[in-house]
Parts: structure tokens; C-alpha cells; sequence
């Protein structure tokens, strides 16, 4: 009986072996692919680079195709952080607060429709978002803007110095809102997996302790998966960040840092990417792909930067124990 | 316009396809010096550079050559006006660059005598992405307006006022939905959206409404031959338009003169005859206009060359 069993235990082994070695390659991939689209933006971007004669990083106008060519990534970037993190501050409340009521609060059948309502928002195409925004969102959110300006004008982001905001204003905010409904989608899916996988046990201590309902969501429910949040967070904010369409139908575009968000104007990289690349020339190009290599550094720093927080939060709860 | 061309055409020769890719300008002009399209379509001639690296691609002289006219419509959102309002090139200058912020400011009621215009605020919707009409525009307003006109020409410009909006589309739906708002587009465009467009002085004394015919009569006037020999790129001069509808520019063809395959050859020189005869009437129900008579002699000369 103990050859059969080698065999066995042997082929047990092979199996592992090469299903480690394909996932090894799988993981290899990805970062071969990563290092190619790099490798790939740095070099079609350096003629354009050689070519600017003003700052590229701190510049703010873009025309790469006029003679000298004059272009700069700034005011795009700005307003690529800009409308992402607006559109953040808008999404994650909401996508948390519908996982924590599908997990912990919703009825058995309504949880599960919610689910599938929520699930369903993250398939809808980004361009059918845009030409929702132009058509429908828009207009109807002038009123909102106007107010916004009128009432809350003492705080700098909604100040309205010349007063624009009377007419249906294509602005970051309105940009932001389309974002936001993009993100949600992902960060509360994100959430209610990460929130249903908190031990019962832990929520059970919770209410022998005598914890209400709202204080066993707050400190067994939400403490714990606050890592596993964020990342579903940062998988949202990857996407505000690249949004091209949506943004680029939305978006009244200007080259300025502008911190007025109700004001039309704004720009973001990917947006001014669709934009401007079928009419691009050959300098337009090479630009057009150094700010998609700014995107590339600037997404890359956003999640390392991210990773670190959350890493850090994590070690020093455990310390904390 | 080529793709419609391109359909038309396919019905009336069997076997014949061509396939009409919509990809800009500029990714025309480049894809045929790459040698991966056997002509290209532009709204605008090539550089020395582009030109040097088509003719490598074609193993012989590309040659450019108008093959339809259009006009760029001014299109604005005012109520109750029973005619289309006078706009001359210093007035759309200063509407366009925020100098003028109101629809009854004096210059606006100068073009109009009698004109009862509202007190309405000016909103300007400019092309956020990278377009041939905003080329056409701003040209139009820095030949004819002058030093009036402080924004240069070229297919994007730093908008000093207003929104912008993405495609053509884009800038008439935003007008459509703000009272007062103005914008520059194809005028089949204010068409659909069911929106007046302004009758415009350029160069010459009168106010005209766009129209195929106005349009003609303007590239007539203001269309100059720059190319040698059967190359017929050429040059607009706005200051001369002072015929017909001043906003006016001309798309091109861009050819190779002998094709390496002398099939292809075939196929593009009939596909180019028909454009410019039987394909004229169908770019005007597109909301183009037809070439004046003396281009389409001088095209169907050129046209009988390739090979």
C-alpha cells in the first residue's frame, strides 16, 4: 500500500508545483505589463518633452501643436485631484452607509435587490453617465449650483466672483457628482464584502456587552474592516482619477487652477486626452501621452501613499490592543 | 460626409467598398503618411513634413484637392426675435471674448437697427476638444476682425470666457439649454436642435444667412490654388469673401497621384468623380454646400491624372 500512496502523494506535489509556477507567472505578467505601458509612455512622451518650451509640470495651457509649442500639465492635474477628491467626499459616505444597511439593517429580500441594484450601476457604460450628465444632470443642477454660491459663497470652493453660476454651469462639482455616482457603485460592493466578512462572533460579543445596534456597527463592523474599506476606496478613486468620457462630455473645459468648483471650467488629463488626440499632430501626441504618464505617477503615488496610511492605521490599532 | 460618399457609392458600383473611417484630421493625414490608408480626408493641407512623408507612402506625389465647401453657422438661443439677428466679425469678437456680456450691449443693437434685443446675459460655448471648426472660426475673426480679435487661430485657443462643450453636439445642446447662450457649428447642427444662426458680415457690407449657395459663393470669392500643378491645396482669404457667407472653408481630399496598385488607383480616381459631380448634391442635404463650378473642372482635371 505505501507505493500507491508515493504516487499519489507525489502527483499531489507535481499539481502544486505547476499550479504554483501559473500563478507565479500570472503575478509576473502583471508587473511585465506595468513595465511595459511605463516604459512605452516615457518614450513616446520624451519628444514632446524635448520640444515644450514652457514648464511642462508647471505650465497650464495646452498647445503642443502651435509653433513654439507651449503646453503644461498642471492646471489638468489640478483638476483631475480635484474633481476625484470631491468626487470621493460625495461617494464613500453613501457606498458605506448602503453596505452597512444592506449587511446589518435591511430585511433578508430588500438586502439582496439592493445588492443587485447596486451591482447593476457598476456595469452601465461610462459614456451613457456622460450623456446623462449633459442632457439631464446639467440643467437641473443650476439651481443647485446657484444656491450653493449664493448661500455657502463665504467658503472659498463655492465662491462665485463673477457671478456664472445664474446660468447652467459645466463645472467641477457637476463633474464630481458624475464621478461620484461611478464610484459608488465600486466602494459600496467593495464594502458590503469586506463588512459580511466580520466575524459573527465578534458582533454577538459586541451586543452582550450590552452595545446598542449603532454601537456594534461602529466598533465590531466598521473598526475591523476599515482596511479592507479603503482598499475598495482606492479601487474607487483609481477610477475617478482615469474617468475619461464621462468627464470629457461633462467638463466645460478651461486651462486655469481654479479652486471655485461651481464655476464652469476644469480640466482633467484623461478627459483632455479624448479631447484632443484625433486632431493631435505628431508633438500633440507625444504630449498627450507625457500627461497620460503624469497620470500613470500620479495614480501610482496615490495608492502607495494610500497603502501606507492604511498599513500604518492597521499596525498601530494592533498595538493598541 | 466621406462615409455618406463612401455608402453611396458602394450601392452604385457592386463590388466597390470603400471604408470611410471618421478619425480627425490629423489621424488621417498621418495614418496615410504611415501607409496604412489609401487616401485621407482633411479639413486642412499638410505641412512640409506631413507631405514628404505621404509621397514616401505613396511611392509618388500625394496631391491634395477640395472636394466639398461648408460653412461654420453662429448659433445663439434668444426668444421672440422674428428675423436672425446681425452679428458683424467685431461683434462676434467681442461676444466671444467676454467684452460684450449682454444681448442689448450697443454694439450688438448697432448690427441690428430697430431690433427690440433682450437684456439677456451672453454665454459662450466653445469646443473643448480639438476641432477644424474652431480653426475656421477664429480664422475667419483674425483675418476680418483684426486686432479686435486677441485669441490667434488654431484648432483649440485659450477661451477667455464661457464653457466649453465636446463636439459640435456638444456646444448646440449647451446652447440649446441656456437662454442667450451663442456658439459656432456645423449649421446642421442648429438644425436638429431647432435653433436660429445669425446672419453674418465678414469683409464685405451686407449681413448674410448661411446656405449652401451663400457658402459657395463666398469659397468662390475667397478660395485661392496655392498647389502646383494638378495639387490644388489652397488658401482661404476671409478679407475676401465679401460675397455670400463669410464663415466659409473648404474639405479636402488628399490622394496619392499613382498608386502602386493600379486597381486602388482605379477605384479612388472613380470614387473622387463621383464626390465632386453626382456626390455634390448629397453633401448639401448633409448640410455642406457644392463646390463653385470652376473647382469641380479644376478637381475633375486633377482627378483624371491619378492612376
Amino acid at each position: 500500500m505505501a507505493a500507491p500512496g508515493s504516487v499519489l502523494a507525489s502527483r499531489r506535489v507535481r499539481r502544486f508545483e505547476s499550479f504554483r509556477a501559473i500563478t507565479a507567472a500570472a503575478a509576473l505578467i502583471t508587473l511585465v505589463l506595468l513595465l511595459a505601458v511605463a516604459i512605452f509612455l516615457v518614450v513616446k512622451a520624451i519628444p514632446a518633452l524635448r520640444a515644450d518650451t514652457a514648464s511642462f509640470l508647471t505650465a497650464k495651457g495646452w498647445q503642443p501643436d502651435s509653433t513654439p509649442p507651449v503646453f503644461g500639465v498642471a492646471a489638468l492635474a489640478f483638476g483631475t485631484l480635484l474633481s476625484s477628491a470631491l468626487a470621493l467626499a460625495m461617494a464613500v459616505p453613501v457606498a458605506v452607509g448602503v453596505a452597512v444597511f444592506i449587511v446589518e439593517y435591511a430585511p433578508k429580500r430588500i438586502a439582496s435587490w439592493l445588492g443587485y441594484a447596486v451591482d447593476l450601476l457598476a456595469a452601465v457604460p461610462s459614456v451613457v453617465f456622460g450623456l446623462w450628465g449633459v442632457v439631464f444632470l446639467i440643467p437641473r443642477m443650476t439651481g443647485f449650483q446657484h444656491w450653493l454660491a449664493t448661500r455657502f459663497g463665504w467658503f472659498p470652493l463655492f465662491a462665485d466672483p463673477d457671478g456664472q453660476t445664474a446660468t447652467a454651469s459645466r463645472s467641477i462639482f457637476v463633474a464630481a457628482v458624475v464621478l461620484a455616482i461611478m464610484v459608488l457603485p465600486i466602494v459600496a460592493a467593495i464594502s458590503r464584502e469586506v463588512l459580511r466578512q466580520v466575524d459573527p462572533a465578534l458582533k454577538e460579543a459586541a451586543l452582550a456587552l450590552g452595545a446598542t445596534q449603532w454601537e456594534m456597527v461602529r466598533m465590531a463592523v466598521l473598526a475591523p474592516s476599515r482596511a479592507g474599506i479603503a482598499g475598495g476606496v482606492m479601487l474607487g478613486l483609481g477610477r475617478a482619477l482615469g474617468e475619461t468620457i464621462a468627464v470629457a462630455l461633462v467638463l466645460g473645459t478651461s486651462f486655469a487652477i481654479n479652486w471655485h468648483v461651481l464655476t464652469p471650467g476644469g480640466n482633467t488629463i484623461a478627459a483632455n486626452i479624448a479631447n484632443y488626440f484625433a486632431e493631435a499632430g505628431p508633438t500633440g501626441r507625444s504630449a498627450l501621452i507625457a500627461s497620460g504618464l503624469v497620470l500613470f505617477a500620479m495614480t501610482l503615488f496615490v495608492n502607495t501613499v494610500a497603502r501606507t496610511v492604511i498599513y500604518r492605521g492597521a499596525v498601530r490599532r494592533g498595538g493598541d490592543r | 460626409m466621406e462615409t455618406q460618399w463612401a455608402k453611396d457609392f458602394g450601392a452604385k458600383c457592386a463590388g466597390a467598398q470603400i471604408n470611410y473611417q471618421g478619425v480627425g484630421s490629423g489621424a488621417g493625414i498621418q495614418q496615410l503618411g504611415a501607409g496604412t490608408i489609401d487616401f485621407a480626408g482633411s479639413d486642412v493641407t499638410m505641412k512640409s513634413t506631413e507631405q514628404a512623408a505621404a509621397n514616401a507612402a505613396c511611392g509618388s506625389t500625394a496631391i491634395t484637392m477640395p472636394v466639398t465647401a461648408g460653412g461654420v453657422a453662429v448659433i445663439y438661443n434668444l426668444k421672440g426675435l422674428s428675423a436672425p439677428v446681425n452679428l458683424s466679425a467685431t461683434t462676434l469678437a467681442g461676444l466671444f471674448q467676454g467684452t460684450i456680456k449682454k444681448w442689448n450691449d450697443p454694439a450688438v443693437a448697432a448690427d441690428n437697427p430697430g431690433v427690440q434685443l433682450p437684456a439677456t446675459a451672453v454665454t459662450v460655448f466653445y469646443r473643448s476638444d480639438a476641432s477644424g471648426t474652431t480653426q475656421v472660426f477664429t480664422g475667419f475673426e483674425k483675418a476680418v476682425a483684426g486686432s479686435v480679435w486677441s485669441l490667434g487661430t488654431a484648432k483649440t485657443v485659450n477661451w477667455p470666457t464661457g464653457q466649453g462643450a465636446k463636439g459640435s453636439d456638444g456646444v448646440t445642446a449647451g446652447v440649446a439649454q441656456t437662454a442667450g447662450g451663442i456658439t459656432y457649428a456645423e449649421v446642421s447642427f442648429a438644425k436638429s436642435n431647432h435653433l436660429p444662426t445669425a446672419a453674418v458680415k465678414g469683409a464685405g457690407s451686407s449681413f448674410s444667412t448661411i446656405s449652401a449657395a451663400s457658402v459657395s459663393s463666398a469659397i468662390a470669392a475667397g478660395f485661392t490654388i496655392t498647389g502646383i500643378g494638378n495639387d490644388l491645396a489652397g488658401a482661404l482669404d476671409y478679407t475676401k469673401m465679401t460675397d455670400g457667407y463669410p464663415i466659409s472653408t473648404v474639405s479636402y481630399a488628399i490622394v496619392c497621384s499613382r498608386y502602386k496598385d493600379s486597381a486602388k488607383g482605379t477605384l479612388v480616381k472613380d470614387f473622387l468623380s463621383y464626390a465632386v459631380t453626382g456626390g455634390q448634391p448629397v453633401a448639401e442635404s448633409l448640410g455642406f454646400a457644392p463646390l463653385p463650378a470652376e473647382l469641380v473642372s479644376k478637381d475633375q482635371a486633377s482627378i483624371a491624372a491619378v492612376s
